[in-house]
């Protein structure tokens, strides 16, 4: 299904929480709502999902394919995974499950065997099968996660909208259902919406993702854009480590300082000086633990330069801590307006 | 205006029954508490001032607030102390049947008062159980101002240890072990720090068990006796009233321990209000 | 947990707290028993069962039951506007619940008699039409609704605002309508709490003595409530009468005393089953 908002606010109190938000979201994509606490990515997700109402202001629309919806209808069939679940704990996982199709009007309403069928068939997709009949208090983290997954699919939704679905589970846990997930996308096309405050996450599952702060939308786009193209400089310090650099303005407004970033692995280390412009400093670390190489480079000018480059080339190149080196920046990004935390 | 207006005055919140709820629980709130309040008030206001003071501060009126007032204080000052000391056990120590003795302590919110008010009196009348050997020493408790005060202690001890008892509980342990490692003995340390941590606590049962013995009435009129000027208690007097048929003089007395019930209720609230505070700020 | 303090003074306070509580309630409680007994066992029978004891039982048991559905509705009621909207004029609503608790109960009966009696307006109105309140079995009840008014709604409003709101949010997004929210998801979760507001609303309903004495008349087999006619036997000079008919209330006081600590038990596991999800 398409979505639709157009103008919508959200204040409580005297805190904005969202400032005039237009965003649409397309037939069957993953979407990530990417921001930090505070950027009011979940009360956006709340007024999808009807659980929250925007500000009564002149134009403010949510439109699910095409038609207007009330702003202040709780049931539009949507499926809400909440960031801490909210299973109902007097209920069985199955119960819990059946629960949205149990409470339909009586002419809606499918018979006990359709609903069984319905159930199971739903407990096998979260290969929870063999727990059916056990209370929520007795699962782990992991497995109430699918739960709450399984009910907000039971009622058929049009949507699925999810809160920090991953936050309270373990790193481990939270990758395995990251795929998970994912995969569950990939075979169910559900149009969804996750919030998430973790970069790395946003760009492992979404299709696309909406970059937020401060009650506002700060760009849209692939996780490849965002990342490779981002428009602001928060964009670019909040989805990755970023190094800053200052650095004088050559041309255009002479003499100004200005500050440039470039992130870890657009950086390239050398032993000679070579052509161009390269920065002189010292190796004060190396960690070799994880997927890259990572260095740090304590210039000349008490700046802290983080880079990563690929283990076989740093095997090759066999840079110890104490060294002196040369920083050459292969890619890097001047923003012009900058933002202040 | 609509909207906004509606907004400000509540927040938006997506689940039902907002106005059946309030509705009918305001309602009924008027109809069975303020009501009836509003009522008297008002043949309250419709008194001079010289009917209203004739009936509500003639001497023999004095003299049952002064009887009610000390007494309960006495009673509450008696409840801090034990009550106190009974909460610090059960929180503390365990011994045989603390469970038994835990559960004991409401009793007096369980047994009607007109029981433990006969039952009372039976103990403490001159051939009763205690009271026999009292008389001996000289000491009478049935139908005197004593007599008030053992009956606002039994109906006022569940109030001082179920407050102060989460407040025990709630005590943080290192505090206390820090103090005990500076050196400081266990009785500084109880006056010093515990004392301290534990007063609001203690504060708040001492006003409970007091504003609960100022309008006892069942068991207290047993045991009181209610001569006129002496052990006559306020709430006694009201219903003596009313059974003179003066309705004016019974309500203007009520009004005036309203009004002293009311300043407490207050009172409590801020103490509450207070700990609560303390807490957050903690957290 | 037994700790720090010196033994001496762990002794010298037990014995100090268990005497104490063994002179103001352990000995008062035997006393009801004993004092009822004093005749024998025949004597006894003979009082329990007389006529104006059922009759009196009978009056007790009709209020308890009235008030018991009534402050249930009320509890849920302001339980669920109380915490699960956010409203001005809230806190105010919270503290007038409270209001009951620091009215004497003489007053509480008082106040009905100002509104509902002979005198009044109302209570003229009502006459002409030949209802009775005062004095009457309706008065009784009002009086009871009164003191037990705050019960209910104590329990929950703490109990549901710890909860939250996220299971019934949860619930409308699913289609679910209000009735079903409250009956399969809110119900089920207070239940414990409700029933220990309605054990202790009821205990107070059953022993309420000032109020009712204020309304009822004292009319002995009509508007006798068995608090009163443990004052009239008492007053008769009829004591293993007046004890008799007292051991019947002390042994619902105990009855409700051993409920409650069973209920407090299960509230404090229901919660910690809930603490660990």
């Amino acid at each position: 299904m398409n979505i639709r908002l157009e103008h919508i606010s959200r204040s409580f109190g005297g805190f904005t929480a969202l400032d005039d938000v237009s965003l649409e979201i397309r037939e069957g994509e993953l979407v990530a709502l990417l921001g930090p606490s505070g950027s009011g990515k979940t009360t956006l997700l709340r007024i999808i999902a009807g659980l929250d109402a925007p500000d009564a202001r002149e134009g403010a629309r949510i439109r699910f394919d095409g038609a207007e919806m009330d702003l202040r209808a709780g049931a539009r069939q949507v499926g809400f995974v909440f960031q801490h679940y909210a299973l109902f704990r007097t209920m069985t996982v199955f119960e819990n499950i059946a629960f949205g199709l149990r409470v339909k009007p009586k002419r809606e309403r499918a018979d006990e065997t359709q609903i069984r069928a319905r159930v199971t068939e739903l407990l096998s997709l979260i290969q929870l099968e063999s727990i059916a009949g056990r209370y929520p208090s007795q699962l782990s983290g992991g497995q109430r996660q699918r739960v709450a997954l399984a009910r907000a699919l039971a009622i058929e939704p049009r949507i699925l909208l999810l809160d920090e679905p991953f936050g309270a589970l373990d790193a481990k846990v939270r990758q395995d259902l990251r795929r998970w997930l994912r995969r569950l996308h990939d075979k169910m096309p559900v149009t969804s919406v996750l919030v998430t405050h973790d970069q790395e996450e946003a760009l492992e599952v979404a299709d696309r993702i909406v970059v937020m702060r401060a009650g506002k939308v700060e760009q849209e786009g692939t996780p490849e854009e965002v990342f490779h193209h981002p428009k602001t400089a928060f964009v670019m310090d909040f989805l990755g480590n970023v190094n800053l650099f200052h650095a004088r303005m050559e041309g255009g407004h002479t003499g100004a300082m200005t500050q440039v970033r470039a992130r870890p692995h657009d950086l390239e280390v050398s032993r000679e000086e070579g052509s161009g412009s390269a920065v002189r400093g010292k190796v004060t670390r190396v960690q070799t633990a994880g997927a890259a190489a990572k260095i740090e480079v304590a210039t000349e000018g008490g700046e802290t330069i983080m880079v990563e480059m690929a283990h076989d080339r740093f095997k090759a190149m066999g840079i110890a801590a104490g060294e002196t080196v040369f920083v050459r920046v292969k890619d890097a990004r001047v923003f012009v307006e900058d933002y202040t935390i | 205006m609509g909207e906004a207006g509606a907004r400000t005055w509540k927040q938006y919140s997506i689940l039902p029954g907002f106005g059946l709820t309030l509705g009918y629980a305001s309602l009924y709130l008027s109809l069975i508490v303020l009501l009836p309040l509003a009522a008297l008030a008002s043949g309250v206001f419709s008194m001079t001032w010289e009917e209203f003071t004739r009936a509500a501060f003639s001497a023999r009126v004095m003299a049952s607030y002064r009887v009610t007032v000390l007494a309960s204080l006495a009673a509450a000052a008696i409840n801090a102390v034990f009550g106190f000391i009974v909460a610090w056990c059960l929180v503390r120590y365990r011994f045989p049947g603390w469970r038994i003795v835990d559960a004991i302590v409401d009793l007096p919110f369980a047994l009607p008062t007109a029981v433990s008010g006969i039952v009372l009196t039976t103990l403490y009348s001159p051939n009763g159980w205690f009271g026999a050997p009292l008389a001996k020493l000289g000491v009478k408790v049935a139908y005197t101002e004593l007599g008030i005060v053992v009956a606002l202690v039994f109906i006022g001890l569940p109030f001082v240890v179920r407050t102060v008892a989460p407040a025990i509980e709630d005590l943080d342990p290192e505090t206390e072990q820090a103090a005990g490692c500076l050196g400081v003995n266990r009785w500084q340390t109880f006056v010093r720090v515990l004392l301290p941590a534990l007063m609001p606590a203690l504060t708040s049962g001492f006003t409970m068990a007091f504003a609960r013995a100022l309008g006892e009435y069942g068991s207290v009129i047993f045991i009181a006796g209610n001569r006129p000027m002496k052990t006559e208690i306020t709430a006694l007097l009201i219903v003596t009233k009313l059974e003179q048929f003066d309705y004016q003089a019974a309500s203007a007395i009520a009004a005036v321990m309203l009004a002293g019930s009311f300043g407490l209720l207050m009172a409590i609230n801020y103490f509450e209000w207070r700990r609560g505070s303390r807490h957050r700020s903690a957290a | 947990m037994t700790g720090r303090d010196a033994a001496w003074v762990r002794y010298l306070l037990i014995a100090i707290a268990l005497g104490f509580l063994g002179v103001m309630l352990v000995a008062p409680l035997a006393a009801v028993f004993i004092e009822a007994f004093a005749k024998g066992a025949g004597a006894y029978c003979r009082n329990v069962t007389d006529p104006a004891t059922l009759s009196a039982l009978r009056l007790t048991l009709t209020a308890a039951a009235i008030a018991a559905p009534l402050n249930a509705v009320f509890g849920l009621a302001a339980a669920w506007a109380l915490t699960r909207f956010d409203f001005k004029g809230r806190s105010l609503l919270i503290t007038l619940i409270d209001l009951p608790f620091a009215v004497s109960p003489v007053i509480a009966g008082l106040i009905y008699i100002a509104l509902l009696g002979a005198r009044t307006p109302l209570g003229g109105w009502l006459g002409g039409m030949g209802i009775e309140v005062i004095f009457a079995t309706p008065g009784i009840v009002l009086a009871t609704l009164f003191v037990t008014f705050p019960f209910v709604a104590r329990e929950l409003i703490p109990l549901m605002q710890e909860q939250g709101s996220d299971d019934e949010q949860a619930a409308v997004v699913l289609g679910a309508g209000g009735w079903q929210i409250f009956r399969m998801v809110t119900l089920p979760r207070i239940r414990l709490a409700l029933v220990y507001g309605l054990i202790l609303a009821n205990a107070r309903a059953i022993g309420e003595f000032g109020a009712v004495s204020v309304v009822s008349g004292h009319i002995r087999g009509l508007t006798n409530t068995l608090p009163l006619h443990v004052e009239i036997l008492y007053n008769e000079y009829n004591s293993v009468g007046a004890f008799a008919v007292a051991s019947l209330l002390a042994l619902f006081a105990l009855a409700t005393i051993g409920a409650k600590n069973v209920l407090e038990w299960r509230l404090r596991r229901a919660r910690e089953a809930e603490g660990g999800q």
